[in-house]
């Protein structure tokens, strides 16, 4: 029950433009007994569900642009490949500390975006 | 220029996407926006790109969780993005999103120390 309800709250984040699976890896390691690599590998399994859901509604609704992205997603491959080799390969604690920086990096990111979309708006209005 | 710059960003998100487990999204995104015709498709598009990249990265990684931890998590996450998806197109929720990044921030911090 647990479980359903971190996947739940975590992909219910990631419908406003959190991210999939930002959230998620946190509260795994925190609730289980789960370390970094295996939170990594439980993030990428769970997104499956959720992205077919999504990509289902869009095809059906027709918002989506595939033909554009069909050239990079080669590309996107090759780095998914060399970056799940270069994370089998290095030590969990270091994973851990690379992880934090980039949340840091994505919460700033997230909220200066947000905060200009919305300064953007007021200008707008007046 | 411009070439170089999207197959880098995709290049960038599959390596994020491969190390961290997820965010390939997050980086793609700002460039969906420049290449895309519609900036409304953009959310929906990252899924059809970040897809394959989770699912060949998923297939390389080390596993050794099994299925009954797994699986309860995959159905909440799969009704928790379908909810998500829903309650996005009615309600703004801005502020809610700063208050998370900065819950984010707080925990990339308690991470590093």
């Amino acid at each position: 029950m647990i479980a359903f309800l971190v996947g739940f709250v975590s992909f219910l984040l990631a419908g406003f433009g959190l991210g999939g699976g930002v959230l998620l890896i946190p509260l795994i390691t925190f609730i289980f007994p789960l370390d970094q690599a295996d939170a990594k590998y439980i993030a990428l399994i769970a997104y499956l569900p959720a992205a077919i859901g999504v990509i289902i509604s869009c095809i059906l609704e027709k918002k989506t642009e595939f033909a554009k992205i069909v050239s990079i997603i080669p590309i996107g491959i090759l780095g998914s490949v060399s970056g799940t080799v270069i994370s089998n390969n290095i030590e969990t604690a270091f994973l851990k500390k690379i992880y934090s920086l980039f949340l840091i990096c994505v919460g700033i990111y997230m909220s200066l975006n947000t905060i200009f979309f919305i300064k953007k708006r007021q200008k707008r209005k007046f | 220029m411009k070439k170089k710059y999207i197959y880098f960003t995709s290049y960038m998100a599959g390596l994020v996407n491969g190390m961290i487990g997820s965010g390939g999204g997050i980086i793609a995104l700002p460039m969906l926006y420049k290449i895309l015709d519609n900036e409304k498709n953009a959310h929906n598009t990252v899924c059809f790109f970040v897809f394959p990249l989770s699912v060949i990265s998923a297939s390389i990684c080390k596993k050794n969780i099994e299925f009954h931890v797994i699986f309860p998590i995959c159905v909440g996450a799969f009704f928790g993005g379908v909810v998500g998806k829903i309650l996005s197109n009615k309600i703004k929720l801005k502020y809610l999103k700063i208050f998370f990044s900065l819950i984010i921030i707080y925990i990339g911090i308690r991470g590093l120390i």
